[in-house]
């Protein structure tokens, strides 16, 4: 039997919530590799970093809230969410949604996630 | 008299620095849909590079600030002159102006 070859996906969110249908499409995608067993990292950085603001509440645009499916990601196994400080810090991001669990994440540890990774989907 | 309509966050440079320099002070920005992340910096209201230092006509359309998780009541105290309308208002607000450019 051949060695399994198991991925390392890393998701890149640089794209707010609702402008654009890229935060939705991460998510299909990361549920997806989710659902194959495969380790998925992904990193919210630039515009991504407002995915994780708390109290969203798009329903009256008859947009599905990011923030709500984002919370589900651990069904799936994936549990490594890591948000880009220095984009956090020139935003003037202060509060995130404290019920998901990320990692603050400096500019070195960005490029290590690139470099670990067999797989990058920027979105 | 232009009613500014500007729907991007302040990473989009180019975009931002060309309202600044279209702007005049008689004119008024509303922000909407991403636009509205743009009130969570207080930092840019202060910032001569920046569209606001053209007018301090600014408004923000309420909806799109509840969607996205921006609390108007916790704004920074600088910000108080932002008034956040509802769609009727932005009806009125672009009929009272003589022109509307999207900035986009």
């Amino acid at each position: 039997m051949m060695p399994s070859k198991k991925k390392h996906i890393l998701i890149v969110n640089q794209s707010a919530p609702y402008s654009s249908s890229n935060a939705k499409e991460s998510l299909d995608i990361a549920l997806a590799a989710g659902a194959f067993e495969q380790s998925v990292a992904i990193l919210f950085t630039g515009d991504g970093c407002y995915q994780l603001l708390p109290d969203q509440s798009p329903e009256k645009m008859h947009s599905k809230n990011i923030s709500q499916m984002l919370k589900v990601l651990p069904i799936y196994g994936i549990d490594k969410l890591f948000v880009d400080e220095q984009s956090l810090s020139s935003r003037n991001i202060v509060l995130l949604d404290e019920s998901m669990t990320h990692t603050k994440v400096t500019q070195l540890e960005i490029q290590a996630l690139y470099q670990e990774a067999t797989t990058v989907f920027r979105f | 008299m232009i009613l500014h309509t500007l729907n991007k966050t302040q990473s989009n440079t180019e975009l931002n620095q060309q309202l600044l320099i279209a702007c005049s002070s008689n004119d008024s920005v509303l922000l909407i849909e991403d636009g509205l992340y743009q009130v969570l910096a207080p930092q840019l209201f202060s910032d001569k590079k920046h569209w606001s230092s053209k007018t301090s006509n600014v408004y923000a359309l309420l909806e799109d600030a509840k969607a996205r998780g921006i609390d108007f009541n916790k704004l920074d105290p600088q910000l108080e002159h932002i008034q956040f309308i509802s769609y009727a208002e932005f009806v009125a607000l672009a009929a009272e102006h003589n022109n509307t450019v999207s900035w986009y």
